[in-house]
């Protein structure tokens, strides 16, 4: 089962991720990597996997069309970088999804492993064992002071960033405390950013917590340290949610959002996500009483272009030329057979 | 106030940033404190601190020439210039040849120069050994500066046999391979 169809509604920790960057020694750092040094490079660490385990299978990102590749980005199977790459690229994905190993992104490898819930040390668990079963086979770059040698240093250390995707609309929509927070938490060694990474606002009230720091603390400690942040995060914004959750005007705008989800006929992707948002803290608070078919992160996740395109192909015949307002209108239908 | 960076907005944020042991602060308006913030990831903050420590703080200001500064040049053919304008290396050598400008960015964005986390297992022992090297020979020149030769003393003799132990390992490993 892919993480993502094990979502649930039911705490405002929607995923956790964890990623290990590494490079090899024999190669230069990715930029000045030729064209032959890259397709060696991502020959040498498939056949490292490969040959030991029959749990992981290779695509070839390079060769994949624009949508395919957003769509593996909606999914974060790949990051933005490697959809934007014009070097040979690959992904090697274990066979349940947990696991995806990015060829030639920023570094020759990123291991990363995504699981749903509070589960930070058993994505670890998964990335360090799949970065053990590499390095049986290959030599890493790494120095006997700074650690693991990255190409650039502000993952040198460990190359472990550990993050955590979190719903919190209630301490979004209190002016100034999330930038508050977000300035609090940089100074702790933690960075706070909005749904995609770093190239997008946080829609949807959907942020990502990340530890800043790689260098002079061990992976445990590091994790600790997130997990710490993460709790009190959620705390905070639990106590907001049982302060309004009673409020007739909370009752109201989880039940207008609701209700123009479930008729509505077109609908950008910005207007869904915050209403989306506004379901999914209602179904916690436990105020929307309704049946709801689709864990609402899951809903969040295909109304995005590419997932939408991927799944709904057939709907429209040629969708690369189709006009946003057919793509609302599909969007809208998606979400209302979803709800 | 003035946002630093439009110029245009009042400024409503303030982002205190501790760069190369110096305390800068930054008013920014709403708008683009977001930005800030949204990019607050590494190679952002990077950069940041890229142009604090080459420029100083005129680097925040247009208006003001930027000066030139000394360019080195690894065995990759990266350049001081690139690295500062992209923010990475090369190859695993430019960890030496740019170190001078690396420590100053470690101090900055990860506040520490030292790594302590995982090794890799195929070399773990003979890294272990390194670390503990280095821990007593620490101990050691404190012990002198203290003048309790008598413990420097014992210091010195671990200090070689852990050496010696390191020197074996390596040609171990070396007769291994052929």
């Amino acid at each position: 089962m892919a993480w993502y169809e094990n979502l649930k509604d039911d705490s405002p920790i929607i995923s956790c991720r964890l990623r290990l960057a590494r490079n090899l020694r024999k190669y230069p750092f990715l930029f000045k990597l030729d064209e032959t040094q890259a397709r060696e490079m991502i020959k040498d660490v498939t056949n490292a996997i490969m040959e030991k385990t029959n749990n992981f299978e290779f695509i070839d990102v390079h060769k994949k069309t624009t949508i395919e590749k957003l769509t593996l980005l909606d999914y974060h199977k790949i990051s933005h970088d490697l959809v934007r790459s014009k070097r040979p690229s690959a992904l090697i994905s274990s066979k349940d999804d947990f696991i995806h190993v990015m060829l030639n992104e920023e570094d020759h490898i990123r291991i990363q492993s995504i699981y749903t819930g509070n589960n930070i040390e058993k994505a670890y668990e998964l990335a360090n064992y799949t970065d053990n079963l590499i390095e049986e086979s290959i030599e890493y770059a790494f120095h006997e002071t700074y650690g693991y040698l990255t190409s650039c240093p502000s993952n040198t250390g460990t190359g472990m960033r550990a993050s955590y995707m979190l719903h919190l609309p209630m301490l979004d929509s209190l002016r100034g405390r999330m930038e508050h927070l977000t300035r609090s938490l940089a100074s702790l060694g933690m960075t706070v950013r909005g749904l995609h990474g770093e190239h997008s606002s946080s829609e949807g009230s959907i942020f990502q917590v990340s530890n800043q720091i790689t260098l002079g603390r061990s992976e445990e400690d590091l994790l600790k340290n997130l997990q710490k942040t993460v709790n009190q995060l959620v705390k905070t914004e639990l106590e907001e949610l049982e302060k309004r959750k009673n409020k007739s005007s909370f009752e109201d705008s989880v039940y207008r959002a609701y209700g123009t989800l479930k008729y509505v006929r077109a609908i950008d992707i910005r207007e869904a996500r915050s209403l989306l948002s506004k379901v999914k803290i209602g179904i916690l608070a436990g105020v929307l009483k309704e049946e709801i078919k689709t864990p609402i992160y899951n809903i969040m996740m295909n109304v995005d272009y590419g997932a939408l395109k991927v799944n709904y192909l057939d709907h429209i015949g040629n969708f690369e030329n189709a006009e946003h307002d057919e793509i609302n209108a599909l969007r809208a239908s998606y979400i209302r057979e979803s709800l | 106030m003035i946002c630093d960076h439009c110029k245009k907005l009042n400024a409503s944020v303030t982002i205190e940033e501790i760069s190369v042991g110096k305390k800068t602060e930054l008013n920014l308006c709403y708008k683009c404190s977001l930005e800030y913030n949204m990019e607050a990831n590494a190679p952002a903050v990077l950069n940041h601190v890229l142009k604090h420590m080459f420029y100083g703080l005129d680097a925040l200001d247009p208006s003001k020439k930027q000066q030139k500064e000394e360019t080195l040049e690894c065995k990759c053919k990266t350049t001081s210039a690139e690295f500062r304008k992209s923010g990475k290396f090369g190859c695993e050598k430019c960890y030496e040849t740019f170190e001078k400008e690396l420590l100053d960015i470690f101090k900055s964005i990860q506040r520490a120069t030292e790594h302590v986390g995982k090794i890799p297992q195929t070399n773990e022992n003979s890294i272990k050994i390194a670390w503990q090297i280095k821990k007593l020979e620490k101990e050691q020149a404190k012990a002198i500066s203290l003048e309790e030769y008598e413990q420097a003393a014992i210091l010195r003799d671990r200090i070689r046999a852990l050496k010696r132990e390191n020197e074996e390992n390596k040609e171990d490993t070396n007769n291994g391979m052929v």
